[in-house]
């Protein structure tokens, strides 16, 4: 207890920090846990032969890591206050591996049921089912384009037709409207949470789109901005800090990659082949490939002013190795525009993916991101509002946690600490 | 029983474009353990190159040291491999820097940096802060450099430099950037704990006065040489170069007050300015035709022709 009031404590320092770290995790483990809050499948089911777990029996071995490092995440701003970070931070991650390993073991191969499927089969057993009981492939044929449901307009009759007024027009390619079929687990037909951010052309559920598609755009900003930073840092440390050819070497490499649009590079390598199912990961890589050189400008031109840092000079008086020097000497002080310029591109870089995704060569169906989202809803405001809002919110998540990082990282920024 | 430290014939060049000058020329002295040595001497004189040369840390990595020697309790250091000579720097030469500020990592706790990279048993912040006078070890240990003032961060930075216990101390004008009063104590502090535990110490300073009165020996150095080595007292008393003497005229503290300072004419040589001669001679009021035609070599403690015998 006395530990959680020392955490507290120091959120309401630097209540800045501490909001736009909790935003960004909470995006995150919104994002890791999905198979758990938006999924057709029960998270539980009681059948005659003894109880199954289709929501978790349905995930491949990396995803099954992903939704055990959910947890974590969401505490990180809790663990990141605490005293025990160094034993919580390795510990934590390495316990859900050796989980996911076990699971991948023990479980077998992961079993899959087409969407909607387990609904069907569920035949009255007892089943739980995640806060939104729809998948993001799930279709509602009998509910295209679906206003959210907490809006009157979205109110349908038995058979199916808008109680207000007609479904708004969609060039009369809408099907004649049919009886809603509410399946096992599902709120009623007009239940205010049963669509709440509406339908698409498929009757998919929005929600449930978005918070999938939030998952590949966090991933597609965290990882790529992971790629920068480590690839940048690297570089960057090595012209900064050797200087001469190294320096030369690198300087020429970052104009060279510079001279390429960064769209034109992600769409060329989709275009080549890279898509299917890991195409999120070659988006992030491509844009991390690309993005590193904001990073390595940044932390050469620091490194060349610190090389003539008269404390690198009093830490060779010392005696300390070069390796010593510039880690724990030179890098801590280059920390500010490093932080900066990688959270920024986290942002940026879920900007390019949905600009990647609204020219339609980013992710394959049914995977979506935000910014396929966006694309896809042309047709009507809530299927542009909901999606674009959280890419917003997670984009100034993002550059909000970049700043405050940034004046945190500077003890003559901090105030108090002694 | 050889000395702490011997120096002799120092050459250090200096690089500017794609030529080389001499900063140092033909230098060389002795320090007994636990022994103050003053190096004093004008802007550009090539004291502080002096200090650098001996851990071989200038400021510009192309300088060089081009001939001499530097030997420490008889170890050669002038020719010592980069990764020996690292081993030695911290453990047993120890740097004192003229700017605290600038010398104390910005982003690390002190008492953090007081023991980084000492042993477990060695590495105890709090007592070696405790050892240069701070008042609160225990604050001034969890307070980052900018949280210090300027008197405490002299001190955390002498803190540093004695953790290891070195046996030559090296401090480049540890105290300019202090006021005089802050300036004295730290000096005192300096030079009590080499004369405690025995350390050699190389104190480079441009006012004669803190020299004098806190050195045991005083070395004098003009365009990169050493024109004067003496005794504090014997300097004092007796200079025998006129440079000596004028640094000693000009010296504020022993100019009576209501009298103007005693100000030497003319301006020190350019580095890298060739000379022939003595490079004192076109500033010295007793030069003659032979002063700018030969170079006077260090003989018995005075490099100059026509030394003074007393004082004008």
């Amino acid at each position: 207890m006395a530990e959680l009031r020392r955490v507290i404590g120091s959120w309401r320092e630097r209540p800045g920090l501490w909001a736009a770290l909790a935003l960004v995790c909470a995006l995150h483990a919104l994002g890791a846990a999905a198979p758990l809050v938006a999924n057709d499948a029960p998270l539980w089911m009681g059948t005659p032969a003894g109880w199954r777990w289709p929501a978790l029996e349905q995930l491949e071995g990396g995803e099954r890591f992903v939704l055990l490092l959910a947890p974590w995440i969401l505490a990180a701003p809790l663990w990141a206050a605490s005293r025990w970070r160094a034993r919580i931070a390795l510990g934590w991650p390495a316990l859900a591996l050796l989980v996911a390993l076990l699971w991948q073991l023990l479980a077998g191969p992961h079993v899959f049921i087409p969407a909607g499927e387990w609904k069907r089969e569920l035949g009255g057993a007892p089943a739980l089912f995640a806060p939104i009981p729809f998948g993001q492939s799930e279709t509602n044929p009998s509910e295209p384009w679906r206003p959210p449901t907490w809006l009157a307009s979205s109110k349908i009759d038995e058979q199916g037709r808008y109680e207000q007024r007609a479904v708004p027009s969609s060039g009369g390619l809408e099907l004649p409207a049919s009886r809603v079929e509410v399946r096992a687990g599902e709120p009623a037909r007009n239940a205010p949470l049963r669509h709440a951010l509406g339908t698409d052309a498929q009757g998919r559920d929005l929600f449930a789109r978005v918070v999938w598609g939030a998952r590949n755009s966090l991933t597609v900003g965290l990882a790529s901005a992971l790629v920068a930073l480590v690839l940048g840092t690297l570089l960057g440390g090595l012209a900064g800090w050797r200087g001469g050819r190294a320096d030369v070497l690198v300087s020429r490499a970052i104009e060279l990659v510079l001279c390429f649009p960064l769209l034109f590079a992600v769409l060329l390598v989709m275009s080549v082949g890279g898509g299917g199912s890991a195409a999120v990961w070659t988006i992030a890589l491509v844009l991390g490939l690309s993005g590193w050189t904001g990073v390595a400008r940044l932390l050469r031109a620091e490194l060349l002013r610190l090389r003539e840092a008269e404390f690198v000079l009093a830490a060779r008086g010392l005696g300390f190795s070069e390796l010593r020097i510039v880690i724990r000497h030179a890098l801590p002080n280059a920390l500010a525009p490093l932080i900066v310029a990688t959270s920024f591109f986290a942002g940026t870089a879920m900007l390019v993916e949905s600009a990647i995704s609204y020219l339609g060569a980013g992710l394959v169906e049914p995977e979506s991101s935000l910014g396929g989202l966006v694309r896809g809803g042309t047709e009507h405001a809530w299927m542009v509002i909901f999606p674009g809002l959280v890419l917003a919110l997670a984009v100034v998540a993002w550059n909000l946690l970049g700043e405050e990082l940034r004046d945190w990282n500077d003890p003559r920024l901090r105030g108090g600490g002694a | 029983m050889s000395a702490l430290l011997e120096i002799s014939g120092l050459c250090v060049s200096h690089a500017r474009g794609t030529q080389r000058f001499l900063a140092l020329e033909q230098v060389g002295f002795a320090l007994e353990a636990g022994e103050v040595l003053a190096v004093v001497g004008e802007s550009g004189s090539g004291k502080s190159t002096l200090l650098a040369s001996i851990p071989r840390l200038f400021a510009d990595p192309e300088s060089r040291i081009e001939a001499g020697s530097i030997r420490l309790a008889g170890r050669e250091l002038a020719g010592l491999p980069e990764d020996q000579l690292r081993a030695l720097r911290g453990s047993s030469i120890g740097l004192v820097f003229q700017d605290a500020q600038a010398a104390l990592n910005p982003v690390l706790r002190v008492g953090m940096q007081v023991t980084e990279g000492l042993s477990a048993h060695a590495a105890d912040a709090l007592a070696l802060l405790a050892r240069v006078g701070l008042p609160e070890p225990a604050r001034a240990a969890a307070a980052y450099p900018h949280q210090l003032s300027g008197g405490m961060r002299q001190r955390a930075l002498l803190a540093l430099a004695l953790a290891r216990r070195p046996k030559l101390l090296l401090a480049d004008e540890p105290t300019s950037a202090l006021d005089p009063v802050l300036g004295r104590e730290i000096l005192a502090l300096l030079c009590g704990a080499a004369e405690r535990e025995g350390m050699g110490l190389v104190l480079v300073t441009h006012e004669i006065g803190l020299a004098l009165r806190h050195a045991q020996r005083v070395a004098v150095m003009y365009a990169g040489r050493i024109v004067e080595i003496a005794s504090a007292a014997e300097l004092a008393r007796q200079p025998r170069h006129p440079y000596s003497a004028a640094l000693l005229a000009a010296d504020p503290a022993r100019t009576r007050r209501g009298e103007r300072f005693a100000a030497i004419p003319g301006s020190a040589p350019a580095a890298g300015e060739h000379r022939s001669g003595c490079a004192f001679a076109p500033r010295c009021a007793r030069a003659r035709e032979r002063c700018t035609r030969e170079r006077p070599l260090l003989e018995s403690g005075c490099a100059c022709f026509f030394p003074l015998e007393v004082r004008p």
